[in-house]
C-alpha cells in the first residue's frame, strides 16, 4: 500500500483545509518543531485505522481549539493494484467513506461502519477494542510505520502483533483471490467456534450444544431416578407378595390343623363326662375313706383327750386340796394379828395420847401466866413514858427559838443580800476625798454611802457554807449598817485618821458632793450656818442596775433585820444558837416518843387487847383441866416436863409403829387368804369341769364306737374303704389321660394355633396394609406423569446429540484447518526473516563500517542480538547507544518494507527518527533511504532538511504558511 | 361371529426417536386407540381381542391408564379382552395393578390367568397371559384340545413369536398350535407387522413405534364361523377365518440413506418422499450423500431440506459431502494445507507445533479435507 494524497480538514493547527501529495518514493516532510509533520502521520493512522465514531480522548484532542467543526481527513491509498479513496470526519457529523476507482471514476463503495470495516479488513488491521487504534492493532503498519511514541520494539505484545501482521503481510503478499476468500471462510468457520487462542465461544453453537447434552442427560437422569422409586416399589411388592405367599400358605395350614382339632375336639364332651364321672367316682370312695380315716382319728382323739382329762382332775383335786390348807393357815394368822393390835396396842397408845395432852395443857398455862405478867408491867411503864413525853413538848412549846425552815429563809436572805452587797461594790463607783484641815464635804442624796475603808472586801462569791443558809463558825460580826454613812453625814477635813484612811463613797445613783467650809465654830454640826460651800461634785454611775442592787440589797437587810426582830436576836448568830436549842428540845422529844412506841407496840390499845385475849385462854385452859395437875407432876418444872412430853411422845411412835405392823401383818395375811380362797373356788370349778368334760368325751366315745361296735371292726372298714379308692383311683387316672390325650392337649393346641391365626391374620392385614401403600406409591409416581417427560427429554436428547456430533465434527474439522492454514502462513513468514536479516545485516555493516554485523532475528522478526566484528561476540541490543539501536530498528523496518514491496510497494514511514546520526552514518543511512526508495514507498519527517541533502524525492515544506479555511493549497518542495 | 383383533398398542411409548415432537407421537397412540373403538363399532364386531402389550411398560403415566379406560369404555357393550404381554407382564405392582382398572365397565376383561372364558355363548376363548418378560415356555401349552362334544368356537389369545424357529423367539408359540388344540382362531401379539397364517395371525402394531417397523397401522376384522364337525380323528372341520386388513395408524416411519449426484436424483428423491405418506404423517430419517463441490446441487439439496423440514412431521436429515479427495487442490496455502491433511490421514506425523492433529478422529481430518474443497468450489463458483 502506498498513499498518494492526505488532505486535512479542521485537524489541530490547520483551520482551513490543507493538503499533502507523496510520490511513490522517498517523501520529506520538513519543517521546525511544531510545524505539523506528525499531524500529517496521525491523520493517516486515524483515517485508516480508527472508527469515525469514536470520541476518545485522543480523537477530542485533533478538533481545533475554539472549533465546533468536525476533524476530517481525506486520504489517497493505492493498494491490491486499486485506488482507494478513504474520507472520514469525526466528532461532530462523522462520516466514513470508503471509495474504489473503477474505470478511472471514484465509486462510493461503503459507508459508515461498512466502510471502516472493509478499510480495515483491507489493510489486515485487527482494529481498536477500544479507544483509539494502538501500534500492534495497525497489522502491517506496526512494522513499516516508525512513528513518534511508538516503541522500536514493542514490550510483550510485540511478538503476536508481528505474527498478525505478518500473517496478514503473507496474505497481502502472497494472496490471490480464491485463497483469500478460502482462508477468509475458513476463518469466518472457525471465528463461529473459536477463539484466536483455541477456546471454545460461549455463545457458539457447540458451546450451547456441549452445555445442552449434559444438562438434559442430567435432568433425564434425574427423572429416571425419579421413575425407578417405582420399580423399587414394584420389586418391594414383589417381595411383599412372596412373604404374602408365606403367609398364605401358613395360613392355611393352621385352618386346616384348626379344622382338624375341632374334629377331634367333637368328641370332647363324651370323653370329658366320662372323665367327670370316674373322677367323681374316685372322690366319693375317698370321701368314704376319709370318713372312715376321721372316726378312727377322732377315737383316737377322744381316747387322748379322755386320759388328758383324767390327769387334769387329778391335778386339779391335789391343787384344791392344798389351797383349803393354805387359806386356813393365812386365816388364822390373821385373827391373831387383829387381836393383838385391836385389845392389846390401841388401849395402850389412848392412855399415852391422854397423858401427852395433860402435859402439854400445863406447860401452855404457864406461859400464858407468864404472859400475862410481863404484859401488866408494859402497861405500867407505857403509862410513865406517855406522862414525860407530854413534858417534853410543853418544853418545846414554851423554849421558842426559830425552826429550821425559818433559820434557813434568814439564812438565805443574808446570802442574798451579800451578793447584792458585792456586785454593787464591784459596779458603782468609790470616791474618796482628802479633804484639807478646815473642809468639809457634804453630800445630799441618798444613793451615795459610805465606805469603811478598813473593812474587808465582800467576797465575790458568798463562803461555801453559806450555800445552806448557815454562817461559817467564826464568821465575824455582819456589817456595820452602812446608812451610818449615808448622806447628810459630813465628813470633814481634819479627821484624824491617817490620809489613806479617808473615808471612801460608793455611789449608787446620781449624786453631788458639795465640799465646804465651815463658817464657824460649828464644825461637827450639819447644816451649821455660816459655812461656805467651795465647791459641788456630781457623780453618776455608769450602770444604772447599780441602784436597782443597792436597792434590793437595802430590801433584804430589811427583812433580816424583821426576823432577827421577832426571836429577839442581836444578829444571825444568836439566831443560830436559838435554833441549835430548840432542835435539842425536838430531839428529847422524838426519843420519848420512839421509847413508847416501844413499849406500846403500836398503840396502847392493842395491849390491853392481847391482855384479855390472855387471860380468856388461861380461863378456858382451867376451865378444861380443873384438876390439871397430873398425878407426878406436882412441883414439876417446865423443862422437866417437856422432857416427859418428850419421852411420851416416842413411846406414843413406837406404840403407833406397832400397831402399823400388826395391822400390815393381818391385811397380808387376809389377803393370802382371800387369794388362795379365790384359787380354790377356781380349782373346785375346774375340777368339775373337767369331770364333766371326761364325762362328756366318754359319751362321744361311746357314741363314735356305736357304728362300727369295735375299734377291730372299724379297721376293717377302713381297710375295705381303702381298696374301692384304690380301684376308683386307678379308673380316674386311666380317664384323665383320656382326657388329656384327647381334649386338654388339642384345646390347648386349638389356643394355639388360633392365637397364631390371629398373628397370622394380623400380619396379613399389615402386609395387605404395605402392598396398598406401595402400590399407591407406585401411582403417586405414574401421577407425575414421569414417563412422558422421559420421553421428551430422551427425544430432546436424542436430536441434540446428534446435532452435537454434526456440529463438533465441522467445528473441530475448521479448527483443523485453521490451525493447518495458520501454520503454513507462519512458515512463510518465517522463510521471510532470512531474507530480511540478509538485507538488514548488508545494510548494518554499510552503516557501522563493518563494526557490527550479524544481526540476528527470530522467527517473528524479534531482534535478538548483533555480532560486534571486532571481537566476533554477540552483544544484546540493548548494550547499544541509543543512536545505533535506533538505526538497527530503522534498518529492520525498512528491510521489511522492501521485502514486502514485491507486487506492489509498500508505505515506510519514519517520523524524525535518524536525528542522533553522526554525519558520516547520515551519509551512509541516505544511501540505504535511497535504495529503499527505489522498492518502497518511504515517508521522512525531519526538521532538519540538511541532513538530507542529496537524496532524491519530494521535499513537503510546512510552518510558515497559514491555509485559510476552505482554500487548498499544496506546497511543494 | 365377528371380532376386531389387535395387539401392541404399546400406550405410553416414550417415542425418543421422534425428538421434540414425541409428545405429539405418543398423544397419536391414543387417537389410533380411538379409532380402533370407532371402528369397532363401525364393524359392529361381537368381540374385542387385543393380543398383549397394550402398555409399552409398566410405570406408564396414570394420565395415559386414565384415557386408556375411557377409550376402553367407549367399546361399551362390545366386550374386550386385554391379554398381559411381555412389556406389562402380570408382575406384582405393574400396570394391571392399578386401581384405575376399577373403574373400568364391566366389559373390559383382564386375561389375568390362562383359563378358559366363555365370554360370548358358544365361545369359548383361551387366554395365555405372560407374567414375565422373557421366557422361553410356549404361553399357550396349557391350552386344552378341543373334547369331542365341544361345539364351540375356540379361540386361542396369546402374546410370543411364532416359532419358526424352535426355542429362538422369546415367549415362542408353537407353530401348529390352533391345529393341534383345534383352534378356530389363534389371535396373536407381539410381533408388529402383520400377519396371517391360517388360523393363525398377527394384526401388527396399529401405529408405527420406530424406524425400521415393516407394515404396521392395522388391526383385523375375523369372521367366523360355528360350521358342521366332521368325524375324522376328532378334528372338526369348520371354514378358515376370514380375515381383513384395516387401516387405523396415522405415522409413518422411515428410515433411508441415498445418494444425490445430480438434480435427477434430487427429483427422484421427492417422488419417493412423497409416494410414503402424507408430509404431515410422515417422520424420515435421511442420509444423503452428495459430491459438496456442485455448489447449485447443494444450494438446491438445502432448498429440499428446508421444504422437508418444514412439511415433515420429523426430519432427521444427515447430509454427507464426500467430494473426490483425490482431486488436486490449486498450487499454493490451499494445496498445501491439503496435502497436510492427507499425510496426517495416512499416518504421516503433522506439522511442529501440530502433534495434537494425530490424535483428531479420520473422519474429522476427511470432513476438514472436503470442507476445504467445498469452500475452494463455492469460491471458484461465486468468481
Amino acid at each position: 500500500m502506498i498513499v498518494e494524497e492526505v488532505r486535512l480538514r479542521n485537524w489541530r493547527g490547520v483551520r482551513g483545509s490543507r493538503t499533502f501529495r507523496f510520490d511513490e518514493g522517498i517523501n520529506l516532510l520538513v519543517g521546525p518543531n511544531e510545524a505539523g509533520k506528525s499531524t500529517v502521520f496521525e491523520a493517516m493512522v486515524r483515517a485508516l485505522f480508527d472508527r469515525h465514531t469514536s470520541k476518545a480522548a485522543a480523537i477530542c484532542e485533533v478538533q481545533p481549539l475554539g472549533s465546533s467543526l468536525g476533524p476530517e481527513v481525506q486520504l489517497q491509498l493505492v493498494t491490491a493494484n486499486r485506488r482507494y479513496r478513504v474520507v472520514k470526519r469525526f466528532l461532530h457529523d462523522p462520516i466514513s467513506e470508503l471509495w474504489v476507482e473503477r474505470g478511472g471514476e471514484m465509486e462510493l463503495d461503503h459507508e459508515g461502519d461498512r466502510a471502516d470495516e472493509e478499510l480495515r479488513q483491507l489493510l489486515g488491521s485487527a482494529g481498536a477494542k477500544r479507544g483509539v487504534t494502538q501500534a500492534h492493532e495497525r497489522g502491517l503498519a506496526q512494522a513499516l510505520w516508525y512513528l513518534q511514541r511508538d516503541e522500536a520494539i514493542p514490550r510483550g505484545e510485540w511478538s503476536e502483533a508481528l505474527r498478525e501482521g505478518l500473517s496478514g503481510l503473507m496474505k497481502l503478499s502472497l494472496r490471490t483471490p480464491l485463497q483469500d476468500s478460502v482462508l477468509e471462510a475458513i476463518e469466518a468457520e472457525h471465528a463461529a467456534t473459536w477463539t484466536r487462542t483455541g477456546r471454545l465461544k460461549k455463545k457458539s453453537e457447540l458451546a450451547q450444544l456441549s452445555v445442552e447434552v449434559p444438562a438434559l442427560e442430567e435432568e433425564l437422569a434425574a427423572r429416571r431416578e425419579e421413575m425407578a422409586r417405582a420399580e423399587r416399589y414394584r420389586r418391594e411388592l414383589a417381595a411383599l407378595a412372596s412373604r404374602a405367599e408365606t403367609h398364605r400358605a401358613a395360613l392355611t395350614a393352621a385352618r386346616e390343623e384348626l379344622e382338624q382339632l375341632d374334629e377331634i375336639l367333637a368328641e370332647a364332651p363324651a370323653v370329658e363326662e366320662r372323665h367327670r364321672v370316674c373322677r367323681e367316682r374316685a372322690a366319693e370312695a375317698m370321701r368314704a375313706r376319709d370318713e372312715l380315716v376321721a372316726v378312727e382319728k377322732r377315737i383316737a382323739t377322744l381316747r387322748a383327750r379322755i386320759e388328758r382329762a383324767q390327769a387334769e382332775r387329778t391335778a386339779a383335786d391335789d391343787a384344791e386340796a392344798r389351797l383349803k390348807t393354805a387359806a386356813r393357815d393365812h386365816r388364822r394368822t390373821a385373827e391373831v394379828h387383829a387381836r393383838r393390835w385391836e385389845e392389846d396396842l390401841e388401849p395402850k397408845l389412848a392412855a399415852l395420847r391422854s397423858q401427852i395432852e395433860e402435859l402439854r395443857s400445863k406447860v401452855r398455862l404457864e406461859q400464858l401466866e407468864e404472859e400475862e405478867k410481863d404484859l401488866a408491867a408494859r402497861m405500867e411503864r407505857r403509862g410513865e413514858l406517855e406522862k414525860r413525853l407530854a413534858e417534853a413538848e410543853r418544853a418545846l412549846a414554851d423554849g421558842g427559838g426559830p425552826s429550821a425552815a425559818e433559820w434557813q429563809g434568814a439564812a438565805r436572805l443574808e446570802e442574798r443580800r451579800r451578793a447584792l452587797e458585792t456586785r454593787t461594790r464591784a459596779t458603782a463607783p468609790s470616791v474618796t476625798f482628802h479633804l484639807e484641815p478646815g473642809l468639809c464635804l457634804s453630800i445630799g442624796q441618798e444613793t451615795v454611802r459610805r465606805l469603811d475603808p478598813a473593812a474587808a472586801p465582800v467576797a465575790a462569791e458568798p463562803p461555801l457554807g453559806r450555800r445552806n443558809g448557815e454562817l461559817p463558825a467564826g464568821d465575824p460580826t455582819p456589817p456595820r449598817d452602812p446608812t451610818t454613812q449615808r448622806g447628810g453625814v459630813p465628813h470633814r477635813g481634819d479627821d484624824t485618821r491617817p490620809a489613806d484612811e479617808a473615808p471612801a463613797y460608793l455611789v449608787t445613783g446620781e449624786a453631788t458632793f458639795q465640799l465646804k467650809r465651815p463658817g464657824g465654830a460649828e464644825r461637827d454640826g450639819v447644816g451649821a450656818s455660816g459655812e461656805t460651800t467651795l465647791a459641788a461634785v456630781t457623780i453618776r454611775p455608769g450602770d444604772h442596775e447599780v441602784a436597782e442592787w443597792d436597792r434590793r440589797a437595802r430590801a433584804a437587810e430589811a427583812e433580816l433585820q424583821g426576823i432577827l426582830a421577832r426571836f429577839d436576836s442581836s444578829d444571825l448568830g444568836a439566831l443560830e444558837r436559838q435554833r441549835a436549842e430548840r432542835q435539842a428540845r425536838e430531839a428529847r422529844r422524838e426519843e420519848l416518843a420512839a421509847r413508847l412506841l416501844e413499849v406500846g407496840e403500836g398503840a396502847a390499845g392493842g395491849l390491853v387487847r392481847r391482855l384479855a385475849e390472855l387471860r380468856g385462854e388461861i380461863a378456858s385452859l382451867r376451865a378444861k383441866a380443873p384438876q390439871a395437875v397430873l398425878p407426878g407432876l406436882e412441883g414439876w418444872a417446865e423443862s422437866r416436863a417437856a422432857e416427859q412430853i418428850a419421852e411420851l411422845e416416842r413411846r406414843e411412835q413406837r406404840l403407833r409403829k406397832q400397831l402399823r405392823d400388826e395391822r400390815e401383818a393381818e391385811h397380808a395375811a387376809d389377803a393370802a387368804y382371800r387369794k388362795e380362797h379365790e384359787q380354790l373356788v377356781a380349782a373346785s370349778q375346774r375340777s368339775a369341769a373337767l369331770r364333766s368334760t371326761e364325762s362328756a368325751l366318754r359319751d362321744q366315745l361311746g357314741e363314735a364306737l356305736e357304728r362300727f361296735g369295735s375299734r377291730e371292726a372299724l379297721a376293717e372298714a377302713l381297710a375295705k374303704a381303702r381298696e374301692v379308692v384304690e380301684e376308683r383311683e386307678r379308673e380316674a387316672v386311666a380317664a384323665r389321660e383320656e382326657h388329656e390325650k384327647r381334649v386338654a392337649t388339642p384345646r390347648r393346641r386349638r389356643a394355639e394355633v388360633e392365637k397364631a391365626l390371629t398373628g397370622l391374620e394380623r400380619e396379613r392385614r399389615a402386609l395387605e396394609s404395605e402392598r396398598a401403600d406401595r402400590m399407591a406409591r407406585i401411582e403417586e409416581v405414574a401421577a407425575l406423569s414421569l414417563d412422558a417427560r422421559i420421553g421428551d427429554l430422551e427425544g430432546r436428547l436424542t436430536v441434540t446429540r446428534r446435532r452435537l456430533a454434526v456440529v463438533e465434527r465441522r467445528a473441530v474439522a475448521a479448527r483443523v484447518l485453521q490451525r493447518l492454514a495458520e501454520n503454513r502462513l507462519q512458515r512463510r513468514a518465517g522463510e521471510l526473516v532470512a531474507p530480511v536479516a540478509e538485507l538488514v545485516n548488508g545494510w548494518l555493516e554499510r552503516l557501522t563500517g563493518k563494526a557490527y554485523r550479524g544481526l540476528a532475528l527470530d522467527e517473528n522478526l524479534v531482534p535478538v542480538d548483533l555480532k560486534v566484528s571486532r571481537y566476533e561476540e554477540a552483544l544484546p541490543l540493548s548494550s547499544l547507544s541509543y543512536g545505533t539501536y535506533e538505526q538497527v530498528v530503522v534498518l529492520l523496518r525498512l528491510a521489511i518494507g522492501v521485502l514486502l514491496s514485491g507486487e506492489e510497494r509498500q508505505l515506510v514511514v519514519l517520523d524524525d527518527r535518524l536525528v542522533n546520526a553522526d554525519a558520516q552514518r547520515m551519509g551512509r543511512l541516505r544511501e540505504i533511504l535511497a535504495e529503499a526508495g527505489e522498492r518502497c514507498q518511504v515517508l521522512i519527517a525531519t526538521c532538519r532538511e540538511g541532513e538530507y541533502e542529496g537524496l532524491a524525492g519530494r521535499a513537503l515544506r510546512l510552518g510558515e504558511v497559514v491555509v485559510p479555511a476552505g482554500a487548498v493549497r499544496e506546497v511543494d518542495g | 361371529m365377528r371380532i376386531l383383533h389387535t395387539a401392541d398398542w404399546q400406550l405410553g411409548l416414550r417415542a425418543a426417536q421422534a425428538g421434540e415432537r414425541a409428545a405429539e407421537v405418543r398423544a397419536e397412540r391414543l387417537a389410533t386407540v380411538a379409532r380402533i373403538v370407532d371402528l369397532a363399532h363401525e364393524l359392529a364386531v361381537d368381540l374385542v381381542l387385543v393380543a398383549g402389550d397394550v402398555f409399552d411398560r409398566q410405570e406408564i403415566d396414570e394420565a395415559v391408564l386414565h384415557a386408556t379406560i375411557g377409550q376402553l369404555d367407549r367399546l361399551t357393550p362390545i366386550p374386550v379382552v386385554l391379554l398381559p404381554g411381555n412389556h406389562d407382564p402380570l408382575e406384582v405392582g405393574g400396570v394391571w395393578d392399578r386401581r384405575a382398572f376399577a373403574r373400568a365397565g364391566a366389559h373390559v376383561l383382564i386375561a389375568r390367568e390362562p383359563r378358559e372364558l366363555e365370554i360370548l355363548p358358544g365361545v369359548a376363548v383361551y387366554p395365555c397371559p405372560l407374567t414375565q418378560r422373557i421366557s422361553t415356555q410356549d404361553p399357550t401349552a396349557w391350552i386344552p384340545p378341543r373334547c369331542p362334544e365341544d361345539r364351540r368356537l375356540r379361540i386361542g389369545l396369546a402374546h410370543g413369536a411364532l416359532d419358526s424357529l424352535p426355542k429362538r423367539g422369546n415367549f415362542p408359540i408353537a407353530l401348529d398350535r390352533a391345529e393341534a388344540c383345534d383352534l378356530d382362531y389363534l389371535a396373536l401379539g407381539d410381533w408388529h407387522g402383520s400377519m396371517v397364517r391360517g388360523r393363525t395371525a398377527y394384526p401388527g402394531a396399529p401405529e408405527q413405534a420406530s424406524f425400521g417397523e415393516k407394515s404396521p397401522g392395522y388391526v383385523l376384522l375375523v369372521e367366523l364361523e360355528a360350521g358342521d364337525a366332521e368325524a375324522g380323528g376328532g378334528i372338526h372341520r369348520r371354514p378358515l377365518p376370514r380375515v381383513e386388513q384395516h387401516r387405523v395408524g396415522r405415522f409413518v416411519w422411515c428410515a433411508m440413506e441415498t445418494e444425490i449426484r445430480d438434480r435427477t436424483d434430487l427429483v427422484r428423491l421427492e417422488a419417493e418422499l412423497a409416494e410414503l405418506a402424507r408430509p404431515e404423517d410422515l417422520l424420515l430419517r435421511i442420509q444423503v450423500t452428495t459430491p459438496g463441490a456442485d455448489a447449485p446441487l447443494r444450494a438446491a439439496l438445502d432448498g429440499l431440506e428446508e421444504r422437508l423440514r418444514s412439511r415433515l412431521f420429523v426430519l432427521d436429515w444427515t447430509l454427507e459431502e464426500r467430494g473426490d479427495l483425490d482431486g488436486a487442490l490449486p498450487d499454493g496455502l490451499l494445496g498445501e494445507v491439503d496435502h497436510a491433511l492427507a499425510a496426517i490421514l495416512d499416518g504421516a506425523p503433522p506439522p511442529d507445533g501440530l502433534e495434537d492433529l494425530g490424535e483428531v478422529a479420520p473422519d474429522v481430518l476427511r470432513e476438514a479435507r472436503a470442507r476445504l474443497r467445498t469452500l475452494v468450489a463455492i469460491s471458484e463458483a461465486q468468481g
